[in-house]
């Protein structure tokens, strides 16, 4: 469980840090445009004719070096707000986005004004008489402030936390509960020159991806590198991804490298040692053995 | 205190109800135009017929219909013979934005069909059409001297388009 979390960590940083920004970028756009001919779809997923002009028209644009908010920009001018899966801040969404706040803040004062009363009733009762109906009185309160807390502050904080979350940590989140397969067994063998070579301070990345030639790792892990191991024992499954669609079980057949990395970097740099298997078609579990043969010599 | 208190719910139920059922008499798939009150996009393109150069300011100056078509489109062919008869009636001019089109299968329509356009636009690969923010052709707009946009209409037209959109603007 700890090591997963900290695997998913790692995932998400290498995946902040370097790896194909753009192609992520533009992964993060298509996926929060809503596509105008199937309005149930993102850009991502529809495969109207439209969306694939609007998605020519991000990487294009994107290619020019446009940010992600003249992308927005570009859209909502032509397409209305919208094409937004996210609606802007604006005078007309104020109470969109602020409603929950305000509902925080009655809830609060409403809370606020009940432990007040009950408290000065109470002392009035105690006064009065010391029965045991008091007691029994306070239960009843209890169990109510219970029964506001869960209907009203659990659903709120939840939401609060889910939406201000990143879209990807939400990625995680949900793949964590998905189901694992396809999974792919690798078996690395490292080249006994390579092995010579190793210095114990490199980092192993193993990935999948398309055999089609999308750069984009469907799965990806991280290991450690020991002095004169030959061997690793590694899995990919459906829950490494980086994206959204972008899994294991969404490609028919795919390609796994594996990198050594001298620089500690997600991109290819001249001097990593590598090795890539030939395309083959993905079942639920797949064994596969990867030879490190090879020597990155351009970027 | 307590009866009081629980008019909130039902309030609040009636509320929720209210925005619940205005929202059964909106279409989801009719999505306001930014672009009205906007001028045309600017474009550059060739003319279908002989394959001149054509641009947005070739055509500002009079009252003028801008009509997003292609062959392929079957609400297209719903809504050529009311073209047509705005054709006939000469009192605007249209233009055809020909969207997503092969030139050979888009002229051999129009000879079939008989061409209401006073000129028609390539737009073969629809970077035009985004810029006029289409989303689903056929789409219509009517675009005033100053070659403001001051109405978009989505879907094929039909016999009221003329009388409650055209005639009003003619009027003027």
């Amino acid at each position: 469980m700890k090591l997963k979390i900290i695997c998913l960590l790692i995932i998400f940083f290498s995946y902040k840090s370097a790896y194909a920004e753009n192609e992520i970028l533009y992964n993060e756009i298509i996926d929060n445009l809503r596509c105008l001919v199937c309005q149930n779809q993102s850009l991502a997923e529809s495969n109207s004719n439209l969306a694939k002009d609007l998605r020519l028209k991000v990487k294009k644009m994107l290619r020019e070096g446009k940010s992600k908010k003249d992308i927005y920009k570009f859209m909502s001018d032509r397409y209305t707000d919208y094409v937004l899966y996210e609606p802007p801040v604006k005078k007309s969404t104020w109470f969109l986005w602020y409603s929950p706040f305000l509902i925080l803040l009655v809830s609060i004062s409403y809370l606020f004004f009940v432990f007040k009363k009950k408290k000065i009733k109470n002392n009035i009762n105690l006064n009065i008489d010391e029965d045991n109906k008091i007691n029994n009185n306070n239960k009843k309160i209890n169990i109510r402030y219970i029964y506001i807390f869960l209907f009203i502050f659990v659903p709120i904080f939840s939401i609060g936390i889910y939406s201000y979350s990143s879209e990807l940590m939400r990625y995680k989140i949900y793949n964590f509960f998905e189901s694992k397969e396809p999974i792919i067994d690798i078996t690395i063998s490292i080249h006994d020159d390579i092995i010579s070579k190793i210095t114990g301070n490199e980092i192993l990345f193993v990935y999948a991806r398309r055999s089609n030639g999308m750069r984009l790792p469907l799965a990806i892990n991280i290991f450690d590198v020991y002095k004169a191991k030959k061997n690793y024992n590694i899995k990919l499954d459906n829950t490494m991804s980086m994206i959204k669609n972008q899994t294991l079980s969404s490609a028919k057949e795919i390609v796994v490298e594996a990198r050594i990395s001298k620089h500690k970097k997600a991109m290819a740099m001249p001097g990593d040692f590598i090795g890539s298997s030939d395309p083959f078609e993905i079942k639920s579990s797949n064994y596969l053995l990867l030879k490190i043969n090879s020597i990155v010599t351009e970027e | 205190m307590r009866y009081r208190l629980s008019v909130f719910p039902v309030l609040i139920f009636i509320i929720i109800l209210y925005f619940l059922y205005s929202g059964l008499h909106k279409d989801p798939a009719l999505i306001p135009s930014p672009l009205i009150g906007k001028s045309i996009p600017e474009f550059n393109s060739t003319t279908l017929f002989d394959n001149k150069s054509f641009s947005d300011k070739d055509i500002i100056g009079k009252i003028f219909m801008i009509n997003v078509w292609g062959s392929w489109c079957y609400g297209c062919s719903l809504e050529h013979e009311y073209l047509l008869e705005i054709y006939k009636k000469n009192t605007i001019d249209i233009y055809g934005l020909n969207y997503k089109d092969k030139s050979k299968l888009a002229i051999n329509w129009l000879k079939e069909k008989g061409n209401p356009y006073k000129e028609v636009i390539s737009d073969n690969n629809g970077d035009i059409a985004i810029d006029f923010g289409v989303y689903g052709a056929p789409e219509t707009f009517l675009v005033n001297q100053k070659g403001i946009i001051i109405h978009k209409h989505v879907g094929p037209i039909d016999h009221n388009y003329y009388d409650k959109v055209i005639l009003p603007v003619l009027k003027k």
